[in-house]
């Protein structure tokens, strides 16, 4: 038992690349303490990838006349900020685990934390029979160290089509990837509507203005023994919604944008399957069950290039977590 | 069609630069705290006032955290005693582990267990842990004679190693 204990911490490591997850050790030390401890832990990504994947959806408040298109891909960098590289570790709502110092509570690295032995407290964990090892709790990613920043990257591929009335339609639509050892899939919707015809004076004024309502489904699954066990995975979803009003210039080959509205999305992490818990044999069906939900005003500027019909954008998106994003992509009409 | 492989490499970058760590760059350390509890029996002293015993401590749980350690202490030792006939002994007791002197005090034994804690100056145990056996050695002197043939003394090194 108290070997597991010990190994518990490492399959939290081993969590981050999941072809080494020892769940049956994660589940020794009691499946609401891993759920406890991981939805903390990996709450930056979550809420990075929900902000991130929410930017490109536009690069110009004009709409496309009727059958116009546009292709673009889309990358986006959600900033994860200061706040969000620790979680507030309480002894309190945890059972089989608390601080070795005898603190009450302690901030400990998120999945974009550090790594220095020194922001790292030790965590005690106690098993059922009242044994206990302590251990440095887990690292971060080590993402900010290397590259010098904490960012969740994310991508996409978007189609808009031209419709009537001035009113954009735009696809995201990945369909299903699956290999051996997961899965992928995404889906969104958005609409983009003139609000600038609609409105006398203003619609003589030299830029466009209109609104944005926009849905993103991600899907994906990753199988941790897809030869032994397939039907254990972890799984992570995310669905976004966004609203904006938009305007945009036109001045040359650049098109300057931007747009104020509101962001959010909901996010879950779920360990599914049936797991046993190594030593104690108990048995765990679908143990790790986590979901985030954030939301957040929305304000960003951009600046597009168009030449001939390639179109090149970057734009930065303040928000919950700020956003950097860059599309290139074709153009018609 | 290279629209999605495209993002299809974006998702394998993506998942490389946000699942990748334990193994690359700088190695990770990480502090593991471990009791090491041992049962020194003692046995054939009684009426003497002097004993001398050792016995090997079970590292197995601290050695499956790593291989190898790079630093290891012992911080702490707790005794106590267990199915002795006398409710304590009182007595020197001189503790080894590896060769380090540990402790060398005047203490009263007894089921209630008692701590001290070892100074950083001779408390290093590891290459005892390294070797995967550490053996703890015990002599002790009485101030009465012993009561019982054959007891135990649990000696408990609490070990903090860096791995």
């Amino acid at each position: 038992m108290r070997k597991n204990i010990t190994v518990l911490v490492f399959a939290f490591c081993s969590t981050i690349s999941f072809g080494q997850i020892d769940v049956g050790s994660i589940l020794e030390g009691g499946a609401a303490d891993a759920q406890t401890f991981m939805k903390g832990y990996l709450k930056p990504f979550a809420a990075g990838f929900g902000n991130g994947i929410n930017g490109g959806w536009y690069t110009t408040a004009k709409t496309h006349k009727l059958f116009g298109i546009d292709i673009a891909v889309i990358a986006n960098a959600a900033s994860v900020p200061t706040s969000a590289e620790t979680f507030t570790f309480n002894n309190a709502d945890y059972t089989n685990i608390e601080l070795y110092d005898g603190s009450s509570s302690a901030e400990l690295p998120t999945i974009f934390g550090s790594q220095a032995l020194g922001d790292r407290p030790l965590l005690t964990f106690t098993d059922s029979g009242g044994n206990s090892i302590s251990t440095s709790t887990i690292p971060g990613s080590g993402l900010k160290e290397d590259i010098g920043y904490s960012v969740v990257p994310s991508a996409i591929v978007q189609l808009g089509v031209g419709l009537w009335k001035n009113t954009d339609l735009k696809i995201r639509f990945v369909p299903k990837q699956s290999g051996d050892k997961f899965e992928f899939s995404a889906f969104g919707i958005g609409i983009m509507h003139d609000l600038k015809q609609w409105i006398p004076f203003v619609n003589k004024l030299p830029f466009d203005v209109s609104a944005l309502l926009a849905w993103n489904d991600v899907k994906s699954k990753v199988f941790l023994d897809a030869d032994d066990n397939p039907t254990q995975a972890l799984e992570f979803n995310t669905r976004t919604f966004l609203f904006q009003i938009l305007a945009s210039k036109k001045l040359s080959i650049f098109t300057l944008y931007g747009g104020v509205g509101t962001s959010s999305y909901k996010s879950d992490v779920n360990l599914l399957g049936t797991f046993v818990a190594s030593q104690s044999n108990t048995s765990y069906t679908d143990p790790v069950i986590l979901d985030y939900k954030g939301s957040s005003m929305r304000a960003n500027l951009g600046l597009s290039m168009k030449l001939l019909f390639l179109n090149l954008s970057a734009d930065y998106a303040v928000q919950e977590y700020n956003v950097f994003s860059v599309t290139a992509g074709f153009t018609f009409r | 069609m290279k629209n999605f492989k495209l993002v299809k490499t974006a998702i394998v970058l993506f998942a490389v630069l946000a699942f990748s760590n334990c193994e690359d760059g700088e190695p990770i350390q990480f502090i593991v705290v471990d009791e090491v509890p041992t049962e020194i029996a003692v046995q054939g002293f009684e009426g003497l006032s002097e004993y001398s015993t050792s016995s090997v401590a079970d590292l197995s749980d601290l050695l499956d955290s790593a291989t190898t350690f790079i630093e290891a202490d012992v911080e702490k030792v707790t005794l106590s005693l267990k199915n002795y006939s006398e409710a304590s002994i009182t007595g020197t007791i001189k503790i080894t582990v590896g060769g380090v002197d540990l402790i060398n005090e005047v203490v009263t034994l007894s089921n209630t267990a008692v701590s001290f804690t070892i100074p950083p100056v001779n408390s290093d145990v590891l290459s005892s842990i390294n070797s995967g056996f550490m053996t703890i050695t015990m002599e002790g002197t009485t101030a009465t004679p012993i009561a019982d043939n054959d007891f135990v003394i649990v000696v408990t090194p609490t070990v903090r190693g860096l791995i």
